[in-house]
């Protein structure tokens, strides 16, 4: 495309040239949780869920080869789908939850991306409306029920699809905060293969305008607002900083985590067995748990299991890892 | 989700503030917060009678 098609086509879609993507991490740039799994669900790529449903697949970052030209803009990753199980009930899936049923709702968008496959397969699209819950909150909508929105071959083609998004006029959402639009990438049942997806782009208009880069740190912003994982081990160094902890007895403190962004709500969370809390001493966490939270930031109690607390003392704390394994999370996704 | 061994957590003044609990096999410490998915799985499966919440220790 010329960039003189490029304006018209901006110009046509009556969006905006910066911040058109209304997907997150649609280049696949932020990984925090890991980069392989065979689970199910919120695992690998920021802001995604994959689902084999009832057959097995493993689902990978994958990297692009320096220079390649095949998907344009020099993207470093993409998402591989492999199915390595036929599944028989649903649709093998990628689902990317848009936070906010009003987003896009009485619009017509277009979906775009670069996909391909390890044979001849049919890639489709199912689009929800998810009203939330709390309150009487209306049912779902489905917007799109699974066309097939192009044929995937070996070779990477750009795949565009625009369809209307439902008005919302009329309808009632949830007092929870928790509704969103949905939007799925299907892939067949009965079979195995590979799907591979790079470059996902949700924007207002009838076209598909070039992919919206975002640069590595506001895509990783964007993503912290849903999940924010420290992990690692740097010989001894400090992994995260934590707030004055406050010890209500000799075997247990309280100590005060904020977070690096406002979450969406309140966040569910993990630490590691291996991750230390630790005061001026070095206190071996036996456990950690909430005793509350906010969506900036939460007051955790740490249990050491001995008595290592000096009540009569306020020391700084902080995470540490203690082996590569170690990390803390914060959950907030959808 | 697969979640197991559900515990209520008390802060200082004995009151219940979060749950404790395996899913899909992690730790997790869950907030009382309705919209946060993991307890909204949590209360749905309560509400089935699939899983209990065992009273803080």
């Amino acid at each position: 495309m010329s960039k003189a098609a490029e304006l018209a086509a901006l110009i046509g879609s009556q969006t905006a040239l910066s911040n058109r993507n209304r997907i997150i991490n649609g280049e696949f740039q932020i990984w925090q949780r890991g980069t392989s799994t065979t689970s199910d669900g919120y695992q690998t790529a920021d802001r995604y869920q994959g689902s084999s449903q009832n057959g097995a697949a493993t689902m990978s970052q994958q990297s692009f080869t320096i220079g390649q030209t095949d998907v344009p803009g020099e993207p470093k990753y993409y998402y591989r789908h492999n199915q390595t199980t036929q599944a028989t009930d649903y649709m093998p899936n990628i689902q990317h939850r848009i936070e906010g049923v009003r987003s896009l709702a009485g619009q017509r968008v277009t979906l775009s991306l670069y996909a391909k496959a390890s044979k001849s397969l049919a890639l489709k699209t199912y689009i929800f409306q998810h009203f939330g819950s709390g309150g009487s909150p209306s049912s779902g909508v489905v917007v799109e029920n699974s066309p097939t929105i192009a044929t995937l071959t070996t070779s990477w083609q750009k795949v565009t699809y625009t369809f209307d998004v439902d008005s919302i006029n009329g309808k009632t959402i949830g007092s929870n905060g928790d509704d969103y639009l949905a939007v799925y990438l299907q892939f067949p049942t009965s079979d195995t293969y590979n799907v591979d997806l790079a470059l996902l782009q949700l924007e207002v208009g009838e076209q598909a305008t070039p992919f919206e880069h975002r640069s590595f740190g506001d895509e990783l912003i964007r993503c912290q607002r849903y999940f924010w994982r420290i992990s690692g081990y740097d010989s001894g160094g400090i992994q995260y900083p934590a707030g004055a902890n406050v010890a209500f007895s000799t075997s247990a403190a309280a100590l005060t985590v904020i977070y690096p962004v406002p979450m969406r709500g309140k966040p569910t969370f993990t630490a590691d067995a291996n991750t230390i809390c630790t005061g001026v001493g070095c206190y071996n966490a036996t456990g950690q748990s909430l005793l509350s939270t906010t969506v900036l930031a939460a007051l955790l109690q740490i249990n050491t299991g001995a008595s290592s607390f000096d009540p009569e003392e306020t020391n700084f704390s902080y995470f540490m890892g203690q082996n590569s394994n170690s990390f803390i999370a914060f959950d907030a996704e959808l | 989700m697969d979640i197991k061994s559900a515990q209520y957590v008390t802060n200082v003044n004995d009151e219940n503030c979060s749950v404790t609990a395996t899913i899909d096999g992690e730790t997790m410490s869950v907030p009382l917060a309705p919209g946060n998915r993991h307890y909204d799985e949590i209360m749905k499966q309560v509400a089935a009678g699939t899983l209990t919440i065992a009273d803080a220790d």
